[in-house]
Order: structure tokens, then sequence, then C-alpha cells
């Protein structure tokens, strides 16, 4: 193999080289086989070393994901865990019938999911990021940084800066909304919510879901309803959130 | 051919957007999850399958020349049933895998070609991955330092190198030997 080929081939990957000799190598790949080869070879040698890099970062955010999504059927499991006899475990039955009942009795008493805390159980927010690996900007990283540790004042004022140079750019957009939330201003965050659930973006859904939780945070439960029901059954984990949430408020 | 718009997918995938992500697993798994089950697989077969297809996908997201033009669950399906179907032809009965084999070969997909480029570049990743091992620990070192951006006088002084010259010698003598451990 060819030393020439090698430094040729960096520099056209590293984007070193001039129109004309862009326009030479490329017509190259096309006629030479045993170039081409070197060429994929040398890319792959690339992704590799990228690759080993980032893979681990990669492989425990997709592990943390699947154990998320890959969930037996809770049904399935239940059905493993309770045998019910007939005799011989009546009592046993009757005890945990009536522990039950007393649990029941105490929830209705204390009960620590009112209605008021539903917002808290329900809004756990999933880290953002915001920067490319080496382009990222201090602010972005900033506002990053702030949001993931749940410093929502810290996050809410570099996204808005961030914002106004980075306008189109729509999870920080959902950031600064959910900041807004948490910061309260809940009637700002609703605002943003509107805007992110009409756009057109891949985090429509986020929006809808975004804005029942403003409402619900207001303890406007008829309007956190209407928008609940309009969370899409394809987006398969806030679908389930959200018919979670509309079960609890009825 | 024009990128689709699922490329964005590939693009956080290699800069591991969290929320994309989430939305790969949360559209593409269920159908993934039904199908290996239905073909005597569990559900953890399914999520391991699932991660890996995602993984020969980030291979191609590293690559510049890759542009996806297919939507990328018809693409994360495929790859799932071929990594299913190689994986049961290793433990059982001939007749099963037969039955199985057809799902791989009866669709005349569009996007054929670009699963074999994943497919393939899987392959070349496991090869390139068992001669990369083989290096001596120096080499593997200075090809990672290279490829992280550090500059060549930073890299002669933790690698303890003379000057800048050793290190692209270095640097040259080593990407030799791992094209060669990885052709032999």
């Amino acid at each position: 193999m060819e030393k020439n080929n090698y430094t040729l081939i960096e520099k056209y990957l590293t984007g070193e080289l001039n129109e004309e000799e862009v326009k030479s190598f490329q017509a190259r790949l096309n006629e030479d086989t045993t170039f081409s080869a070197e060429y994929t070879l040398q890319k792959s040698m690339n992704i590799f070393l990228e690759k080993d890099r980032n893979q681990p970062a990669l492989k425990s955010k997709l592990e943390s994901l699947g154990k998320d999504f890959f969930l037996e059927p809770e049904n399935e499991q239940e059905d493993k865990v309770i045998p019910i006899s007939r005799n011989k475990n009546r009592n046993r039955w009757l005890i945990s019938l009536l522990a039950t009942a007393a649990v029941a009795v105490l929830l209705v008493m204390f009960n620590p999911f009112q209605q008021n805390d539903l917002y808290q159980q329900y809004a756990s927010h999933q880290p953002i990021s915001l920067t490319e690996k080496s382009t990222g900007s201090g602010l972005a990283t900033k506002a990053e940084t702030a949001f993931n540790q749940k410093d929502y004042a810290l996050a809410y004022e570099n996204l808005t800066i961030y914002l106004q140079e980075n306008s189109a750019d729509q999870k920080a957009q959902l950031a600064l909304g959910i900041s807004a939330l948490e910061f309260g201003k809940t009637e700002e965050a609703i605002s943003i919510f509107k805007k992110i659930n009409t756009g057109n973006s891949a985090l429509k859904n986020y929006g809808t879901w975004y804005l029942a939780l403003s409402y619900l945070k207001q303890k406007d439960f008829e309007k956190a309803k209407a928008w609940l029901r309009q969370v899409p059954d394809s987006e398969k984990v806030l679908f389930g959130k959200a018919q979670k949430l509309l079960k609890d408020l009825e | 051919m024009n990128a689709h718009e699922d490329h964005r997918y590939l693009i956080a995938l290699r800069k591991g957007d969290n929320l994309l992500l989430n939305e790969l697993y949360s559209k593409f798994s269920p159908q993934v999850i039904s199908w290996v089950k239905k073909n005597n697989g569990s559900m953890s077969d399914a999520q391991d399958i699932f991660q890996e297809a995602l993984i020969a996908l980030y291979n191609k997201a590293c690559d510049p020349d890759f542009v996806l033009s297919y939507p990328v669950g018809g693409l994360i399906f495929q790859i799932c049933k071929n990594k299913w179907i190689d994986q049961i032809r290793k433990k059982t009965k001939e007749s099963e895998v037969r039955i199985l084999e057809k799902e791989r070969y009866d669709s005349e997909q569009p996007s054929a070609s670009a699963i074999e480029e994943i497919e393939e570049e899987e392959i070349r990743q496991t090869q390139l991955n068992l001669a990369f091992e083989k290096l001596s620990e120096l080499c593997q070192k200075l090809l990672r330092a290279v490829s992280e951006g550090i500059a060549s006088k930073d890299i002669a002084v933790q690698l303890t190198m003379n000057d800048v010259n050793t290190v692209y010698r270095r640097k040259n003598a080593c990407v030799e030997r791992w094209k060669n451990l990885y052709q032999s």
C-alpha cells in the first residue's frame, strides 16, 4: 500500500484538498478499485477510532434506554408472582385483605399522592445534550450542565442567551420551557410549549406533554387532561405516562 | 441520493442525543420485540439485538459518505432480523433457519444495499478491532491520541518521543502494521 495514498486520503477526508484535487480524487475512486478499497479501509479505521472513544458512553446510554423499553408486560409478571390456592391460604388471604384495607384507609386519610403532588411525581426531566463533541460553545455547555444538575434558574438564564444566537435549536427551546416551568415562570413556559407543540419538530409531542404538566402545576386539571388526551400513542413512553396521569386525575 | 429526514437519527447516535435516542427506542423497539418473541427469542434477546443494530448504525453515522435515504425504522428492523437469524443459525436446527431465511431474502427492498453496507461495515469494524488489539500498547496510544486531535508536539511529550517527526514516522508505521494485521 502506498504511503502517498494514505496522506492523500487523509487530506480528502479532512477537507484539505482544493476543488480540482477533489474532482480528480473522486474520479479515481470510481475507476480504481484498489484505491477505492484503500479509501474504504482508511475511513473504517477512522470510524473505529472515533467509536473507540465514544462507544462506552453510547453503550451505557443504550443500555439504560433498553431497560426502559424492553420490559416484560406487567400482568405476565404478576401472574407468576401471585399463586392463589384455596383452602390452605385462606387466612393469609384474609390477612392480606385486611392489610390492603388498612393501607387504603391510611391513604384516604393522609393521601401522599394528592393532586398538588402529582406534578412533582410526574415532572422528571430527561437530561439534554446541546453540544456537539468539539464545537460546543461555552454557553451551551453551561446551560446543559445547569439543566442536567437541575439548577433551573441558571439554566434559564444561559438558555435565554444561547437561544438569541441559536433560535432554531428545538431542544434548547424545550429545555428553556422546562426551566421556566421549574423556575416558577409557568405562563412563559406555557407559551414556549405551545410554540413547540404547534411547530413541526420532532419534539412536538413533548410540547403536548409539557403543556399538560404546566396546567397540572397550575392545578387547572381540566386543561391538563385535555392536553394529556392529545399525546399520541405512537409516542410510547409519553403516551404511557399521559394515560397513567389521566387515571390519577380521575 | 438525498437524505431522508430520518438521517437526523444517525446524527443523534453520533452525538449521543438523549431525546432522539429515546424516540428511536419508543418508535422502533415494539416491532422488534414482537418479531423476536414470535421467533423463539426472549425480551432480553430483543434488547441485545436492538442495541447491536443501533451500534451498527452508529458506525455508518461516523462515515462521512453515508447518507440515509430510507426510513430508519425499516432498516433497524431488517438489521435486527438478520442478526437474530444469524444467532439462531448458530444454535438451532437447520429447518427452523430455513423458514426464517426466507424472511431475509424474500423482500426485494430498495434499502437492501444500505443494509448490506451497514453489515459490511460491522464486519470490518470487528476485524479492525481484532487487529487493533494485536498492536503494541504504544501504537494503540499513539493512534488514539492522533484521532483525538491532540497536537503532535503534545503527543511527543506524552509518549516520550524525540520530536514531531518521530510521532509522524511512528504513526505511519503503526497504521501500516494495523492494516497488515487486518489483511492477514
